[in-house]
């Protein structure tokens, strides 16, 4: 199915989890942050959250500095 | 005539009593902080308390704008207080070091906004925390790299925690991150977009309430998301 990845379009498998998409990224979750459809996905959820078509992924690495 | 100009913007016409009366915590004077501060007390909250351990280093002159080459080796928070009370001499500004567990308490005692513009995890995680505990509304903003991050937290708010929870709900636990690069004019374009959420924040602007705001400060571009309450939080309660 079809999925964006921030903006850029992507095929993924059906019934991927966000969970398994960030680790295929080769992403670490601690320290990432992801939007779908531009709402925050609570990392704690991220296991049980299925990816749909045409849903819009915003992931990116949390910043800390001041 | 010193808020001719602010109040000429109908949201902030008669505004200054308002801001005037309302106390700002802040953590980290470097380079959010510094210009963030100033640009608040130069909007009239004069009631001002700040924290950093630091002291001004020739590292920090690219990008820390309130400080000068003499400046060097002095604590930042001693120079920043300088500049707002040259700015405007009604100004009361609070001085602490770095804030811990021992010492949050004075330092938001009486604060209607903390702001975090610190410059690192494990400080970010606990001012949030300690934020939640009082239910102090909180603003974050962090900087790295091209990327800004900048959200408010309610945290006085009941039905804000309900539906858009905490820091901790957004960021999961946060690893100590590296120190990114970083251009002067990236820190400042975030230490502005603080300032300037500060002040809706305390003028009552809900407009922002329930997002966090994503700068990519190359492009100038700006992406609003919607915070989401994590139900298993083990700081906001689930």
């Amino acid at each position: 199915m079809k999925i964006f990845f921030n903006g850029e379009e992507l095929e993924v498998d059906n019934g991927l989890s966000l969970a398994q998409f960030i680790k295929d990224r080769g992403l670490t979750p601690d320290g990432t942050a992801c939007a779908v459809d531009e709402n925050i996905i609570p990392k704690a959820t991220w296991s049980d959250f299925k990816l749909e078509e045409n849903m819009h992924l915003d992931v990116f690495t949390l910043v800390a500095g001041g | 005539m010193r808020y001719a100009r602010q109040e000429l913007l109908p949201d902030f016409k008669g505004s200054s009593g308002l801001l005037a009366s309302k106390k700002v915590a802040v953590v980290g004077v470097g380079g959010l902080g510094g210009l963030c501060t100033y640009l608040l007390a130069g909007a009239g909250v004069i009631k001002l308390t700040i924290a950093d351990g630091d002291c001004v280093s020739l590292s920090n002159l690219h990008r820390q704008v309130l400080y000068r080459m003499h400046d060097i080796g002095h604590k930042k928070t001693e120079i920043c207080k300088k500049a707002i009370l040259e700015l405007d001499d009604r100004a009361e500004v609070g001085v602490f070091p770095e804030i811990n567990s021992g010492n949050f308490e004075e330092f938001a005692a009486g604060a209607d906004l903390v702001l975090d513009l610190s410059d690192n995890s494990a400080t970010r995680m606990f001012i949030s925390k300690a934020c939640f505990a009082r239910r102090i509304n909180y603003i974050h903003a962090a900087v790295g790299g091209y990327r800004g991050i900048l959200s408010a937290f309610w945290y006085a708010d009941p039905e804000f925690i309900e539906k858009f929870g905490c820091y901790r709900c957004f960021a999961g636990l946060l690893p100590d991150l590296k120190p990114a690069g970083i251009l002067g004019p990236a820190a400042s374009m975030m230490a502005s977009a603080a300032a300037m959420l500060a002040l809706q924040v305390l003028n009552g602007n809900t407009d922002l309430k329930g997002y966090v705001q994503l700068f990519d400060l190359k492009n100038n571009t700006v992406k609003k998301l919607g915070l989401t309450k994590d139900r298993s939080c083990p700081v906001c309660g689930g």
